[in-house]
């Protein structure tokens, strides 16, 4: 018992490794929040008329607007007037190679383990890099053009694809969906935009780096993706955020759509800063995501691995629209010290011969609470809808919570639903068995967790799936037994 | 939304000022040891109002149609005759019977034999008098009537109920059997009865609740128990629930066990145009065990809820459930369970499962099962399941030469059968047989 508490201990101190500041200077707009601030952000971003309207609207929705509460979650009060909308690293004008960027915000990114050139060169990966709210460089891209796939800023989209960006953004998530939704249609700084045209297939995985770096800075990405009929596209997002005290937001949107025919990979790997072993600091995540199979036979597949942040509220959801559409949603969510994980997911059926298929695995450790939070929902018209939910929970410690929600809703005499869930303490004998055979509890520990969660990073691409490993053997070091 | 809200208002009012009207005519009669709980509980249900649907706990099961009738309080005089009362004992002539009319409690017709030394079956009211030291120490201690505005409504209009009590180590042979029946007589009425059971340490029961009617209308019972399991106190606690289509229900209990007691519930709802069930069980003592059982049967316009809480509060406990359901018609199943483990409950075992059959366009079923657990040492797993049967046992059945309609039934049954034989009184399982093949045979 002992040891154990002694594993606990050290558990708590290891240290958030990717916690540091990179010196650039940043252009802040003052704190609060109000129409002149979202106006500036729209005349800094050059921004259509169009679009400063439709953060206007956004905004006057949010106004009326109540944070929610129903999450399984403690925190202070955030006032939201005491917070940064838009900070961009000064920079005159975009750099045209990968030479041309500041070497500091190269090395941040090295130090994440993301050289651009390498990545370029072997891994065969596309990077848009977003440092704070502007996106800096942009690789890959002569590749994808002539494909005819667009994969660039979000904020470039809006000046060059207005079409597109009238049609689809808001779609799935309409900027009145929820309380920190309509946040980020209001001040949403930038993001990603992809768009694969009819019958291509994305040769690449394509991925995002996001950070937030200016102290005290509201991070609001906005992330759209399209893929048209018979495409498909792999997109990966990972992030990591230096130490801070004061409690930092972040209130994210992505959207999916996926038309006839098509598919969407999707992946995170989120490692923002979850605050020191007081729980203080730490990010706040709220984040909005959505997909939409909207054409037949279409399928949109989440995959997250979850350590960070010190509050995380996500949903990641699938509205099965087309008929025999196909929705997953794979994650593992894992916290430590005061961390306070909500995240789950929503499956709406609506077309015939839809399926959706949940594997949720949570890991709470230390103080922290963990909870999955679903919904199924089958709606009369979805005739022959399957759904399939796992949701287990591992405990470490004897302060921590894990907890299950899931709803099931159903109004279709031909569905079948099945909901599975349950809660352990890691397994005594496997460690025991492990220890035998001279592993230490440590090792032993990230080893039982990393086959816990195995049927989660299976879905992971390739390169990610090392690097979640490695995370989740990060946030476990010296664990217990 | 305006109107809705000012529907509730008016109902809320209706329920206050039957109150001020019953307390100024001097009721309940006879003197009343419970007169500052229920102006406790009534300033409470003032405040609560009736719960919405905007409310986690009622997401799912609107009380309108309740808020929008005016029950009276006043249940109409009701006969009933030997005969027809026969119709709806379970048991032979030696069992305990305690008859209710409305919601009245009918000594006249009530059947109790000789009891053991110290064990008390007592009218509510009347235990006040005469047994104060053993019913004030529990009465509304544990029900929640200051968060629930039902169990608040009940605590303040109880006054028809019944007090059980069994000393430590007796161990009563014959079921207790509550039998209820409703004959509104076209008056809509509501009763708001009351049960206290105190199980003293090692001592053993069963309790068989019947719920039944003898004309069909409208009327609301808006039930509330509490249930106390001393150390090593076991009881088996039967409820068959087979109200008139049109009536309503909202039953609310609670149950508080210690050390070493075992709690059994086998909860069957049959009846009840809207029928709500809470039931929570606190396992308040080391080493106890709970089981709750339930299964509904939901056809035309029937909308069955049980919400479940089991709240294990100390280490070694272990708690199974299982709740199963058919949906036809427009019926709509609502199952709503939550698991909460304590920090210092350690070597919890808490398993719950909810399986229920769709079997119609437009039948729905809402299931919401829940964990919350704050110990690590545990082990709790919850599982629901929505479908149909399974088309391969009926093309079985029906290779063997057994007609489409038997095969359905029979394969209905023995989902059904699951929560059935954990009924653990033989000689009236025939009896249950009987009654669930016949409701099962209806719904094709």
């Amino acid at each position: 018992m002992t040891d154990e508490q002694e594993m606990i201990e050290k558990i708590t101190k290891s240290e958030y490794k990717y916690g540091f500041v990179t010196d650039i200077e940043t252009e802040i707009a003052p704190k609060g929040l109000n129409e002149d601030i979202i106006r500036l952000i729209s005349k800094k971003k050059n921004e259509p008329e169009f679009m400063l309207e439709w953060r206007l609207k956004a905004y006057r929705k949010w106004l009326k607007m109540k944070e929610p509460h129903w999450a399984f979650l403690k925190y202070p009060p955030i006032d939201y007037q005491d917070q940064y909308y838009y900070a961009a690293p000064k920079q005159k004008k975009r750099p045209k190679s990968l030479d041309e960027i500041d070497p500091k915000i190269k090395e941040t990114f090295d130090k994440l383990g993301i050289p651009l050139e390498e990545q370029e060169r072997l891994a065969g990966v596309a990077v848009d890099a977003v440092m704070d709210s502007v996106s800096i460089a942009t690789t890959f891209k002569g590749e994808l053009e002539k494909l005819g796939i667009i994969f660039c800023p979000i904020s470039e989209a809006i000046q060059k694809y207005p079409d597109l960006i009238k049609k689809y953004l808001g779609s799935v998530v309409p900027p009145g969906d929820n309380f920190f939704a309509a946040l980020n249609s209001a001040v949403f700084s930038d993001g990603s935009f992809v768009y694969v045209p009819k019958g291509v297939r994305c040769p690449m995985e394509l991925s995002t780096y996001f950070r937030i770096n200016a102290a005290n800075t509201g991070q609001f990405e906005r992330t759209l993706i399209i893929a048209d009929e018979g495409a498909y596209v792999s997109y990966l997002e990972g992030c990591t955020a230096p130490m801070r005290d004061e409690h930092q937001l972040h209130a994210a949107v992505v959207e999916l759509i996926a038309h006839k025919d098509a598919e969407i990979k999707y992946s995170t790997v989120q490692n923002w800063y979850p605050g020191d072993e007081e729980g203080k600091g730490g990010i706040y995540n709220f984040v909005t995501k959505r997909g939409i199979c909207l054409g037949d036979n279409s399928k949109i597949s989440w995959t997250q691995v979850e350590t960070g942040s010190a509050i995380t509220w996500k949903y990641p959801s699938v509205i099965l629209k087309g008929d025999n559409s196909e929705g997953e949603f794979y994650s593992v969510a894992l916290t430590n010290n005061y961390q306070q994980a909500d995240t789950g997911t929503k499956m709406i059926h609506v077309g015939k011969n839809t399926r959706s298929r949940i594997v949720s695995k949570g890991i709470s450790a230390g103080r922290s609470n963990n909870s999955y939070r679903g919904l199924v929902k089958v709606l009369p018209g979805a005739d022959n809808a399957r759904n399939f939910s796992q949701c287990d929970s591992l405990l470490i410690g004897d302060q921590c919570g894990a907890h299950t929600f899931p709803y099931l809703e159903v109004k279709n005499p031909t569905a079948q639903v099945e909901h599975e869930a349950t809660t352990s303490k890691i397994g005594e004998d496997q460690i025991f068995y492990l220890n035998q055979r001279g592993i230490s509890t440590e090792d032993a520990v990230a080893l039982v967790v990393n086959g816990y969660c195995k049927e989660v990073f299976q879905e992971l691409p390739m390169e990610f799936a090392v690097e979640a490993q490695k995370l989740l053997e990060i946030s476990l070091e010296g664990s217990v037994g | 939304m305006k109107t809705a809200q000012k529907e509730y208002q008016e109902a809320k009012e209706w329920y206050l000022k039957l109150f001020q009207q019953w307390r100024s005519q001097g009721q309940p009669p006879n003197g009343d040891p419970l007169s500052a709980l229920r102006e406790n509980a009534i300033k409470r249900f003032a405040e609560l109002g009736f719960p919405h649907i905007r409310m986690e706990e009622w997401k799912y099961t609107s009380v309108e149609p309740i808020v929008r009738r005016r029950f009276s309080l006043e249940a109409p005089p009701a006969q009933v005759d030997a005969e027809t009362l026969a119709r709806f004992r379970y048991f032979e002539q030696t069992s305990i019977v305690l008859v209710f009319l409305n919601g009245r409690f009918q000594p006249e017709w009530s059947v109790i034999p000789r009891l053991p030394q110290g064990v008390i079956i007592s009218d509510l009211l009347q235990a006040f008098k005469q047994h104060e030291a053993l019913i004030k120490p529990h009465f509304a201690r544990y029900l929640a009537y200051k968060d629930e505005a039902f169990a608040a409504l009940n605590t303040a209009f109880a006054w028809q109920g019944i007090f059980v009590y069994l000393p430590s180590n007796i161990v009563l042979e014959q079921p207790i059997h509550l039998l209820n029946l409703a004959h509104p007589g076209g008056q809509e009425f509501a009763a708001n009865p009351r049960y206290l059971f105190v199980l003293g340490a090692n001592s053993q029961a069963t309790i068989l609740e019947t719920h039944n009617f003898l004309n069909d209308s409208a009327y609301f019972y808006n039930q509330a128990s509490e249930i106390v399991l001393q150390d090593g106190a076991r009881l088996q606690h039967i409820k068959i629930q087979d109200d008139s289509r049109q009536s309503f229900r909202v039953t609310t209990t609670r149950v508080v066990q210690k050390n070493n007691s075992h709690y059994h519930a086998v909860s069957i709802d049959l009846g009840g145009l809207l029928v709500r069930n809470n039931l929570t069980v606190d396992l308040d003592g080391e080493n106890s065990e709970s089981h709750l059982y339930g299964f509904y049967l939901a056809t035309e316009r029937q909308h069955i809820d049980n919400h479940t809480n089991i709240n294990h509060l100390k280490p070694y406990c272990d708690s199974n459930e299982m709740y199963k359901g058919i949906l036809t018609d427009r019926g709509r199943g609502v199952f709503s369970g939550t698991i909460y483990v304590h920090r210092n409950a350690q070597k919890t075992n808490a398993f719950q499962s909810n399986k229920n059959l769709l079997l119609s366009k437009e039948a729905e079923i809402d299931t919401k099962p829940q964990l919350k657990i704050f110990a690590d040492d545990v082990k709790c797993s919850h599982g629901a399941t929505i479908g149909q049967l399974d088309e391969d046992a009926l093309f079985y059945l029906r290779q063997r030469g057994i007609e489409e309609t038997e095969a359905h039934v029979m394969l209905r049954y023995a989902f059904a059968a699951d929560v059935f034989d954990k009924i653990g009184l033989p000689e009236i399982k025939e009896k249950l047989d009987n009654l669930l093949k016949e409701r099962l045979e209806k719904t094709l």
